[in-house]
């Protein structure tokens, strides 16, 4: 059948496509976490960009070199690595010691991500499988408290551990927004991560029943304690605004391999993070419940999507 | 491309002449013909296809035979006017009809359009109705419904006599069969139901107005619809609605979500094409052989309601069973989860894969089974 010019490429259908891609969603990713980045490095100075660009540098030379000793032709042009790393660092003091950050960062990618086949085959959330394997590790490195000595300001939830509600009655809804709190460095930035989440809800680069479980399982859940008990425990706003529940809502907890993926799964599982949080900041030791609370999820996830509709035409 | 919105159609219906040279594609099919052979119009030549000219067989491949135009003494068409009921389904089915089994209760005229951009269905409805009607008395005569429904997408203007309408809601995939016999009925794969496509009224009129199996169908190409003969090479009407091709561009027959790439411009069309596109090199993320990562865009698109992602994983580790655990046979091969994929994966290529790989495994154990 000549003659053969031009020539014509072959492929399957659908030949159209929405636009979307791997690519282009970390970017938008990247993109609503740009805010909290700035403020992040507004509030702790240079320490942060420190931070943050080991944390990232050092996410992609691993991704590249675990490639490499895969064999495998590397996608860390997809960006996903480098928000890993990223959303390592926001869960760092901005005083973590370099060796820690480049540990965590490479434990991020090579155990949460690339032992696993690379994107997509996790079953956990990458950044967090970084930062539990380093606050057990070296837990006053981790700890939010020692970055203190730094700095003038506070640490609401460890306040609410030792001190009790009446501590933290002082602060503001607003400076929790604004970020003037301690924790990680970009996790504690709430009001501008929250712009991030809505931004990627609205261009529907996240499962937005994942964040709309988890914020909802904080607040009831933190509510009934509350009402139960006021003297005891703090009440809901304050346990949605400090650490990492706003990041852990919007960017944690919405990984695209380690949720859930119809609707129904993804609110439920949304909401059993969100209650987690709560329980393991009021009965446990650990001062923000976000991430282990976000960990005990990702392994509820492939029960969770066992639920699912009759297939069309089934009865 | 705007997927979700209806289509305005261009222009008048147009006529292309007929070409001098027919390419007939052939599935897979080695027919008993050799080159050189003289074909009148309206031979089969195996496997359900049927020579549209007259002419001489000057290349048989097992993908298409050509035939270039010449007089060849033409068997006298097929008296359909005195058939009814069975008879006349056997001999619409000789001619390459293949319809389904009936009889049927409710007999439904599928008229929206089958894939986005394609406005043949309308134009058929309107310019060629007289043909449709004969195709609708047909089918009625084969099917013997009590309720013969046509639907059309909302706000369309077109209707048959003899039919109800339907309004089906706008936007791809409703216009598919199994959706629209449910948007009409309100049952999932309801029994008693048959459903053609204006397409196929068009294709029943033709077999009973000429005596001959169709050899016609109307295309949409840019902002024109063509008929044309089956087996008219691409380029031809790509030349004719101005469609300029380059190196790496893709040429789609049928439609852009469930189509088939050519690789030859010289492919000739199939009595099933009602579309042709030109998808200008670059214009959509390339397709990827990359894993799924799990985004979920896929599943609340799909129709089915089954889940590509899984399904396809399976696929790609031949794990073919699996596929069926998960309910691959619910799916419409509708292309919707491919068109989705942020990966970029050969969604629809996987579940097409599978789907094939179970059939022949159910054949195999058929086989067996006989056997022993
Ligand atoms: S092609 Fe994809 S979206 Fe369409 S029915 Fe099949 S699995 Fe579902
Ligand atoms: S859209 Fe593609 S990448 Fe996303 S879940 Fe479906 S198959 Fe996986």
């Amino acid at each position: 059948m000549e003659p053969l010019t031009p020539t014509l490429t072959v492929s399957t259908p659908p030949f159209a496509h929405c636009g979307k891609t791997v690519n282009k969603r970390m970017r938008a990713i990247l993109l609503a976490m740009l805010p909290a980045a700035a403020l992040a490095v507004y509030h702790f100075g240079m320490d942060a960009v420190r931070v943050m660009s080991l944390a990232t540098a050092t996410a992609v030379i691993a991704e590249f070199v675990s490639d490499m000793v895969m064999g495998r032709t590397s996608q860390v042009d997809d960006l996903h690595g480098f928000t890993v790393g990223l959303g390592f660092a926001f869960l760092l003091p901005a005083s973590a010691p370099w060796w820690l950050v480049v540990f965590g960062s490479t434990t991020s990618i090579v155990l949460g991500k690339m032992m696993f086949g690379g994107l997509g085959g996790s079953p956990l959330c990458a950044p967090l499988v970084g930062w539990a394997v380093c606050s057990l590790s070296w837990a006053n490195h981790m700890d939010i408290d020692a970055a203190m000595l730094t700095s003038e300001l506070t640490y609401p939830l460890s306040q609410l551990k030792h001190f009790g509600p009446q501590a933290v009655a002082g602060f503001s809804l607003n400076d929790l927004l604004v970020g003037r709190q301690l924790g990680g460095l970009g996790a504690v930035q709430t009001g501008a991560l929250f712009i991030g989440g809505i931004f990627l809800s609205m261009r529907k680069h996240i499962k937005v029943a994942v964040p709309v479980g988890m914020l909802a399982g904080v607040l009831v859940t933190a509510g009934i304690f509350h009402a139960s008990n006021p003297q005891a425990n703090a009440p809901a706003m304050f346990h949605l605004l400090t650490g990492s529940v706003i990041f852990g809502a919007f960017f944690l907890a919405t990984d695209s391999s380690s949720s859930p993926m119809r609707k129904i799964p993804a609110l439920l599982y949304g909401l059993l993070a969100g209650v987690l949080v709560v329980i393991i900041r009021v009965y446990g030791v650990y001062p923000d419940g976000v991430p282990y609370a976000i960990l005990l999820a990702n392994l509820t996830s492939p029960l969770l999507d066992r639920i699912k509709p009759k297939p069309f035409g089934r009865n | 491309m705007k997927l979700f919105e209806s289509i305005v159609r261009q222009g008048p219906l147009t006529t292309l002449p007929e070409p001098e040279t027919v390419r007939i594609p052939l599935s897979c099919h080695r027919p008993d013909i050799k080159c050189g052979q003289k074909m009148a119009r309206g031979i089969h030549i195996g496997g359900g296809y049927y020579a549209p000219i007259s002419g001489t067989v000057t290349e048989v491949h097992p993908t298409y035979i050509c035939i270039k135009a010449e007089a060849v003494d033409e068997p006298s068409p097929r008296d359909m006017g005195a058939l009814s009921g069975n008879e006349l389904r056997t001999a619409l089915n000789d001619m390459g009809a293949g319809l389904p089994e009936g009889p049927a209760q409710t007999l439904i005229i599928n008229g929206v359009e089958p894939e986005p951009g394609v406005t043949a269905f309308a134009h058929m409805l309107d310019e060629l109705s007289r043909i449709v009607q004969l195709g609708l008395s047909t089918a009625q005569s084969v099917f013997s419904p009590n309720r013969t429904v046509l639907a059309v997408e909302a706000g369309a203007s077109q209707s048959l006599d003899g039919c109800e309408k339907a309004a089906i809601e706008n936007g791809y995939p409703n216009g598919i069969d199994p959706l629209v016999a449910k948007a009409i009925t309100g049952m999932e794969n309801p029994d008693n139901v048959a459903v053609l496509s204006v397409g196929r009224l068009f294709e029943l009129g033709m077999i009973m107005d000429t005596g001959l199996p169709c050899d016609k169908t109307v295309v949409t190409c840019g902002e024109t619809d063509f008929v044309t003969t089956v087996g008219t090479p691409v380029d031809l009407i790509l030349t004719t609605a101005h469609q300029t091709v380059r190196h790496g561009d893709t040429v789609v027959l049928g439609g852009l979500m469930r189509g088939e790439a050519a690789h030859s411009l010289q492919q000739g069309i199939s009595k099933d094409t009602y579309g042709l596109f030109v998808v200008p090199k670059g214009q959509y993320p390339p397709v990827e052989d990359s894993p799924c990562i799990g985004c979920g865009e896929c599943i609340p698109v799909c129709p089915a309601r089954i889940d590509p992602a899984t399904i396809s994983g399976y696929a790609e580790f031949r794990m073919y069973d699996k596929c069926r655990e998960h309910d691959i046979d619910a799916c419409m091969e509708c292309g919707m989860c491919g068109f989705f994929c942020i990966a970029r994966r050969p969604l629809l290529q996987y579940i097409r894969l599978a789907k094939q790989h179970l059939a022949q495994a159910d054949t195999c154990k058929l086989n067996d089974q006989g056997e022993g």
